[in-house]
């Protein structure tokens, strides 16, 4: 059977934005943040964030994963912790409740700038919009209780 | 090796006309070793002065004030009641042709000031009477000591140092005339940069210049890529290859640094490294240039920036001779020089400039080499217009066809069509409600044609990726996937 089927790079082709992105991420990356794409897969980035000076997470190396759909930059990219972390916007699956990653995407953003944004989220955590509701609880009811596990959970988990 | 010898070996790697502006480090040094000796012979020794300094207990002062006293006067009446408390300053007078520093030594007699007014041997009045033997040994007519009593009880004496000011006066001139060569040398070499733009500017025409206009507000049909084809291989531009020597000559990062963690000037050495590399790449682009005009700008331009190098090296040289000289001086002399005299030379920006009376000596300028980059970027650069200060957010190709929505923003036809047809509303950069109400009239008809003109080869990639891509999701529209297969 003649099968002429496309050649697999033609799919598989990055789009320019895609490219830049990657090698000035690599190139010059943010302060406290790495993002270097899988080999076989150059939409899927291994991502680490450290834990921002005066948070709870400080000291800490988060490791997340972070894939850049079909649609992107149109739809914003799949970012998830593969690091446990105690957040109130961070539930026990990693995922992130952060505006810039659902309705308030635009495609001016990038990926560091959303990295950025995760990054400053764990300085900022926003147990008023919660995802994971006991935390957030935690959070609201005794924050330096609740800042004490995330140190826990962070000297625990996220020290290498 | 001796920094002097250093030093004077780097200088002589440089251009002549900066090597006559540098700091004589080795006569600076000679006039330090004349104001020990002339410290010396006042009984002033580094060590005594050290101590002089150094002691804030006021009995081990007066004691060490007693040890000089006695070095003149051999004839002591020397009272154990007296408790004497003596100071010792060094300051500077500023007078309008030079800087006059001296010593002024206080003397304090808080027991009975009788003694003092009787005229009596006092420790002033000897030492006074040694300091004038001291200038008249010296056959100088500007040393003299002044006695003045601010107080019933205090003596002031005040010892002018000769070597000193003439250590000043030769610093404080090679200071000044540096200032103000470095200057001219800013003026000498921005009028350089605006010839060497004139020329490259005529070499690195847009081709319209050299084609006709392709575009006007009528011949807008979206498949008009033919009309659009540039004279891509004119011979009368090296607009492309200028282009792409901007390009290597701001990715090179030669003097500063943009990067996110490592912003700022960088060293002479790193500066060193990252000019050769250039160098070797400039030597292979030299042949891409078809104009001979442009040849001789790259090579124009090519000094400039060897210049400039020598130039970072000159001024490091000689901060870095000025503040070993001085610190130099309290080395060797122990009188404290005022601690800014000795840290502004160090970092680029003082933490706190000293007031404008105890600014002895001229500061450099801010970094010139900084400067002269800058007009670099600021004059020559945007000569030949970058396609990434033309090229869409959301894509990152150029702009084209661009799109001017209502507030302001800029994207590529492509993009935005996509946008709309996804349905969203705001606008990526302000998210002001402007995509959907953008039509046909919002197309930036001026910038179009100043694309066209200037980035020919750019412009008709992306229409031709543009026309792919929607001839690929009409397809899709109609139901059929992907690309073609025949089974």
């Amino acid at each position: 059977m003649d099968s002429k089927v496309g050649p697999p790079w033609q799919d598989m082709a990055l789009p320019k934005r895609i490219i830049k992105e990657t090698e000035r991420l690599v190139a010059d990356p943010a302060p406290g943040i790495t993002a270097a794409p899988h080999e076989d897969n150059l939409r899927y980035f291994d991502v680490t964030i450290q834990g921002p000076d005066g948070s709870p997470f400080q000291q800490g190396v988060f490791h997340l994963e972070l894939f850049l759909p079909e649609e992107y930059p149109m739809s914003p990219p799949k970012v998830r912790f593969l690091t446990k972390i105690y957040h109130p916007n961070i539930d026990k699956l990693g995922r992130i409740c952060l505006d810039i990653l659902k309705d308030k995407w635009s495609p001016a953003l990038q990926i560091r700038t959303v990295l950025l944004s995760i990054q400053a989220l764990l300085s900022a955590p926003n147990p008023d919009d919660p995802l994971a509701t006991d935390v957030a609880k935690h959070y609201k009811e005794d924050e330096k209780d609740a800042q004490r596990v995330s140190r826990e959970w962070t000297e625990k988990y996220a020290s290498n | 090796m001796h920094f002097s010898k250093t030093y004077s070996q780097l200088l002589l790697t440089l251009p002549p006309e900066l090597r006559e502006n540098a700091i004589q480090y080795r006569q600076l040094k000679k006039l330090i070793h004349q104001l020990v000796q002339e410290l010396s012979s006042l009984g002033l020794s580094p060590t005594v002065l050290q101590q002089l300094l150094e002691q804030q207990n006021p009995a081990s002062l007066t004691a060490q004030i007693e040890e000089i006293r006695q070095q003149y006067d051999r004839v002591s009446d020397h009272d154990e009641n007296h408790q004497r408390h003596a100071t010792v300053v060094y300051e500077f007078i500023k007078t309008s042709s030079q800087i006059e520093p001296r010593l002024r030594l206080s003397i304090k007699h808080p027991a009975d000031a009788t003694d003092v007014a009787s005229g009596h041997t006092t420790t002033p009045d000897n030492i006074l009477e040694a300091l004038q033997l001291h200038s008249r040994a010296l056959e100088s007519n500007t040393a003299s000591v002044d006695i003045s009593y601010s107080s019933a009880n205090t003596h002031d004496l005040i010892i002018p140092l000769r070597s000193d000011t003439a250590f000043f006066q030769l610093l404080n001139t090679a200071l000044t005339s540096l200032a103000e060569h470095l200057n001219t040398v800013h003026g000498t070499f921005t009028s350089t940069l605006q010839c060497l733009a004139h020329a490259i500017s005529s070499t690195a025409r847009p081709t319209s210049s050299s084609a006709p206009r392709s575009f006007s507000t009528y011949s807008m049909a979206a498949s008009n890529a033919a009309t659009l084809r540039p004279s891509s291989g004119s011979r009368n531009t090296d607009l492309y290859s200028w282009r792409e020597i901007f390009q290597i000559y701001v990715e090179a990062e030669i003097f500063e640094s943009v990067g996110e963690r490592t912003r700022g000037e960088r060293s002479v050495e790193e500066t060193e490294t990252r000019m050769r590399r250039f160098e070797g790449r400039m030597q292979e682009k030299r042949s891409m240039l078809t104009l001979a005009g442009s040849k001789d700008a790259l090579d124009v331009f090519m000094r400039m920036n060897v210049f400039i190098l020598d130039l970072k090296r000159f001024q490091f040289a000689n901060a870095e001779a000025t503040r070993k000289i001085l610190k130099k001086h309290t080395k060797r002399t122990a009188l404290p020089l005022p601690s800014y005299l000795l840290s502004v030379r160090n970092s680029p920006l003082p933490a706190s400039p000293p007031p404008t009376e105890l600014a002895l000596l001229p500061r450099p300028p801010a970094s010139l080499p900084r400067l002269l980059v800058q007009a670099i970027g600021e004059i020559l650069l945007p000569i030949v217009p970058h396609v990434d200060d033309y090229s869409c957010l959301i894509c990152t190709s150029l702009a084209f066809k661009p799109i001017r929505l209502g507030c302001g923003h800029l994207f590529c036809v492509r993009c935005l069509v996509k946008l709309q047809k996804l349905g969203k509303a705001n606008c990526p950069i302000c998210r002001a409600p402007t995509v959907l109400k953008a039509d046909r009239t919002n197309v930036d008809y001026a910038l179009l044609n100043f694309m066209a003109d200037w980035f020919p080869l750019e412009s008709r990639a992306k229409l031709s990726t543009n026309e792919r891509e929607a001839a690929k999701e009409e397809l899709e529209e109609f139901g059929i996937a992907g690309g073609c297969r025949v089974m």
